[in-house]
């Protein structure tokens, strides 16, 4: 039939490109990381170090504690504004949206401004106590930069997912005699878990591979990020580079895996 | 509405949140413009930083800028089509799994899929050396946000009608994806644009990986300043950034309202009583030379193992109302779709249009009209622009689509509305609108699907008959599709009534409704009483105790003359029957043996007439209307006397 042979064509280029640019190359990274005479055993080995392997640690519980943060931090600035009607409250949906597309890199730059050596914080600090206080650089830093760029991802799912709810089930909990706290908790929480199980799956998925944030405030935290691009950049070290990179893929997508099953996973603007 | 504590809580919370975010921003606008960041802004405002940043990366800024607007020409290119097919195949396992993948390039780290792709491709140095590698990169990275945005509005809007009320008008496969479908997603394609663009400029992993130094992008230069160690320089490139950025990030922000303006659903309808006017009509007719008789000869339909249609054999003759009557799942609209060519009969069935057989003929090839329930009128065209679209792809001259568009909108007095948009148009408007695109064409014969369905129950009586009208006045033959047997009744020269994919009666309003062929159209017309009976000692035995002998049944019926008694006779060896009767063939009257005997459970008064609910025995409920307007309260105990002539009797009692 005509209709199915334009079907193929229509579906032929994007499939090519997807087999050729992602499919192939992320699947080439399992035998390239074998590519050693260890063979398979390297993965053994590499998680054995204890550089790696403190590495991996710290970034899945960075990102974990960041998703967190952000999703009660922007979950409850998101339903407030939602809820809520009052002269400037666009104004403050732009500022809290603005960063969606910032690319890793000006995150980074971002925590610098705020606490590198010139930033707002540190001036305070000294006006206050009398010493600069200097935390760009260090874990403190990124987890500003994580939360940064994770607050704005919460604030438009939350806001989109709030602004279908039904409003007659909260009213409805009201008259049963449910407090705004308890109708709050027993109602609206429930009825917005899949949009901040899906959020909160993009938030860690950015965290985990933010590559650019890191790059940009410290190349001394051994984020997985950093340790593949000192790898591959400065040791030369494909087989490692590449396992590392096998190692982050498969935890991310394991991750979103399991959060899918809690809702459907809906992609926000994403990209660090 | 007070605010208390709690609002102000709250909102000191957001405030607080949005200084994180905005503060560090406007710093970097002001150091970018700073003469010096150390000496703060008291050191005097200045260009010269963005200046420098422009002399040292302005081919950055550049190669950015092109190299999104390149990965968003590939996006829509490949990415609308390939949406396109997604959201076609539905459920399909295939397109499933090919909807999970396309989520994998967001789940696994952009610095993996760079590494992958320098590691698999790196080899070929031209390509390396080219833009064209960072474009595949960044094609990767963006299409899922392209395809996801066009799925999503295709996913609300009826595409499957649009396509159909396209093929039907005659656009093939490709004009119903040009014209129709790449219009309609119009806002999903924007809006995934927007994202392309802002995403593919600030794309950093994947680049970092793929950059080579005649190659750098915006975010890699970014990079290397902020590792200059000047802040001003870092700084006055971010606002090069920022300047580029804000304006779509701006334009996305008004997308929400635009997707809602597309899928806005217009409410509920004032009554409203113009139709067309005779002398437009007779003019129609004068130009109209294709009617045609249409004949279905044996078409089956399986859909997977289910079969919907039975050996299907039916013959519409021309310039008739036809109406295809029957209870949901019934295969009245399979069927209206086997006549448009929507759907093809399995194999051995026939489409027949005049003598040519058209069952190979696709539909938009087939010369027909069709009316759809939701009207699926194309959201994106106007009035007119809906009207001419079916002379539009037959490729009408345009001074004579121009023509024949203002005659059809005078014909169903729409022509006041020709540049109106299709969402500000009433229920009754878009009805007239959708039957105007349908002739429009010249078609040898009017498929409606439910034409009713979608009104307001008010508007519903006054518009039937003015389409009956309509449909008389023009003398095109009509096929009609409803559940609803007052509609039926009302339009149709002929009534097919369908059950389970098969044909229970076909025969003119009278004989449907005087002779039901079997107790299945007794029961679903008229709205009949029915009780089971028995045969027993020469007589008919109800529930309630009434008795009625059987000589009294076998003779004439009062209203049609037709004989009963050949029929009755293998009923009688049978035992078991079911028996109809109307609500006005029984009265009320006093208790005697032999008679039926009930209690009323509701009275009505409605005017000339008492419509009462009587409980016969334990279980069974009928109605009765009374002439006169006699209150019996419910509650009481009354007799109901059967008309015994015009009792229906059916000995297939299921």
């Amino acid at each position: 039939m005509r209709k199915k042979l334009l079907f193929v064509c229509f579906l032929v280029p994007a499939l090519t490109i997807f087999a050729a640019f992602f499919l192939l190359p992320v699947a080439l990274l399992v035998p390239q990381s074998l590519d050693t005479p260890e063979g398979w055993s390297i993965y053994g080995q590499v998680l054995a170090n204890p550089r790696y392997w403190s590495s991996l640690v710290d970034t899945v519980l960075l990102s974990l504690v960041v998703t967190f943060a952000a999703l009660i931090i922007g979950g409850m600035a998101a339903l407030f504004l939602e809820r809520n009607a009052f002269p400037g409250r666009d104004f403050l949906v732009g500022i809290l949206i603005l960063p969606l597309s910032f690319p890793g890199v000006v995150v980074g730059f971002m925590v610098i401004m705020l606490a590198g050596r010139q930033g707002l914080i540190g001036l305070a600090a000294n006006a206050i106590f009398g010493s600069r206080l200097v935390f760009a650089y260090s874990m403190a830093g990124l987890f500003a930069g994580y939360l940064y760029f994770s607050i704005p991802r919460v604030v438009t799912t939350v806001m989109a997912a709030a602004g279908k709810l039904d409003t007659t089930q909260e009213e409805a909990a009201r008259t049963l005699g449910a407090s705004p706290l308890r109708t709050l908790v027993d109602v609206t929480i429930p009825a917005l878990v899949p949009a901040l199980a899906s959020t909160g799956a993009i938030c860690f998925a950015t965290s985990i591979g933010a590559f650019g944030t890191a790059f940009t405030l410290a190349t001394e935290i051994n984020v997985l990020p950093i340790v593949i691009y000192t790898e591959f950049t400065l040791f030369a070290n494909f087989a490692t580079a590449t396992m590392l990179s096998v190692v982050l893929g498969v935890v991310t997508w394991l991750i979103l895996f399991f959060s899918k099953l809690l809702s459907g996973f809906q992609a926000s603007v994403s990209g660090i | 509405m007070k605010k208390g504590a709690f609002f102000w809580g709250q909102l000191g919370f957001t405030l607080v949140c949005c200084t994180f975010l905005v503060v560090p921003i406007i710093q970097t606008v002001l150091t970018a413009l700073t003469v010096n960041a150390f000496r703060g802004i008291r050191s005097g405002f200045t260009l010269d930083w963005l200046h420098k940043v422009f002399v040292t990366y302005g081919d950055t800024v550049f190669r950015s800028f092109y190299l999104a607007l390149a990965t968003l020409a590939v996006c829509v290119l490949i990415g609308v089509p390939f949406a396109y097919v997604l959201v076609k195949a539905g459920k399909a396992r295939w397109a499933c799994f090919i909807e999970e993948s396309l989520v994998l390039p967001l789940s696994i780290p952009g610095i993996a899929i760079g590494l992958g792709i320098l590691l698999t491709w790196g080899g070929l140095t031209w390509f390396r050396h080219s833009w064209l590698f960072l474009l595949a990169g960044h094609t990767i990275f963006c299409l899922p946000f392209m395809v996801r945005s066009i799925t999503a509005v295709l996913r609300v809007v009826p595409l499957p009608a649009y396509e159909e009320a396209a093929a039907t008008l005659g656009a093939d496969a490709f004009r119903q994806f040009w014209h129709i479908v790449v219009p309609v997603a119009g806002p999903g394609i924007l809006s995934g644009a927007l994202q392309v663009f802002t995403l593919s400029i600030g794309e950093f992993n994947i680049s970092w990986m793929l950059q080579t130094p005649f190659t750098r992008t915006l975010p890699v230069g970014l990079a290397d300043s902020y590792a200059s160690m000047r802040i001003e320089i870092g700084s006055a490139y971010t606002l090069i950034f920022l300047v580029l950025i804000v304006p779509v990030l701006m334009l996305m922000q008004k997308i929400p309202s635009l997707m809602a303006q597309m899928t806005r659903i217009t409410p509920a309808d004032t009554p409203e009583t113009l139709m067309a006017q005779t002398s437009v009509v007779m003019k129609y007719r004068g130009i109209q030379s294709s009617l045609v008789p249409v004949t279905l000869e044996n078409c089956s339909k399986t859909f997977g193992r289910s079969r919907v249609l039975h050996s299907f054999s039916l013959h519409m003759p021309m310039g008739r109302k036809i109406v295809l009557l029957g209870p949901s799942g019934c295969g009245k609209t399979t069927t209206l779709r086997i006549i448009a060519g929507l759907e093809s009969p399995d194999p051995g069935g026939r489409v027949l249009m005049g003598d040519k057989d058209v069952t190979r003929i696709p539909v938009e090839k087939r010369q027909i009209g069709m009316m759809f329930q939701q009207y699926a009128l194309f959201p994106h065209m106007t009035v007119a622009e809906n009207v001419a679209y079916g002379l539009r792809v037959r490729g009408t001259s345009r001074t004579e689509t121009a023509k024949t568009v203002g005659d059809m909108l005078e014909m169903v007095r729409m022509q006041h509305f020709s540049g109106r948009r299709i969402s500000e148009l009433s229920g009754g408007q878009r009805q007239r609108v959708a039957l105007a695109r349908a002739l429009a064409v010249k078609p040898g014969v009017l498929l409606l699907d439910e034409p009713l369905a979608s009104l307001d129950a008010i508007l519903r009586v006054s518009v039937r008959e003015e389409l009956d009208q309509f449909l008389t006045s023009l003398g095109i033959t009509s096929v009609i599709v409803t559940h609803d047997q007052d509609e039926a009744m009302s339009m149709g020269d002929l009534i097919v009534v369908m059950k389970d994919g098969r044909i229970e009666q076909i025969g003119s309003p009278q004989e449907i409704y005087h002779e039901p062929a079997t107790a299945f159209v007794a029961g679903f017309v008229g709205g009949s009483n029915r009780l089971e009976g028995v045969f027993d000692a020469g007589a008919l035995r109800l529930p309630g105790g009434a008795v009625i002998p059987v000589e009294s049944l076998s003779g004439k019926s009062m209203e049609t003359g037709v004989s009963k008694l050949p029929q009755l006779s293998p009923l009688l060896a049978r035992g078991k029957v079911s028996v109809f009767f109307r609500p006005n063939q029984a009265q009320a009257a006093p208790l005697a043996p032999g008679r039926m005997r009930g209690t009323v459970v509701t009275a009505h008064f409605l005017g000339e007439k008492t419509r009462l609910v009587v409980q016969i025995g334990e279980d069974t409920l009928i109605k009765l209307e009374l002439s006169s307007s006699e209150t019996i309260p419910p509650g009481s105990e009354i007799g109901v006397e059967l008309f015994p002539e015009a009792l229906l009797l059916f000995g297939d009692a299921q």
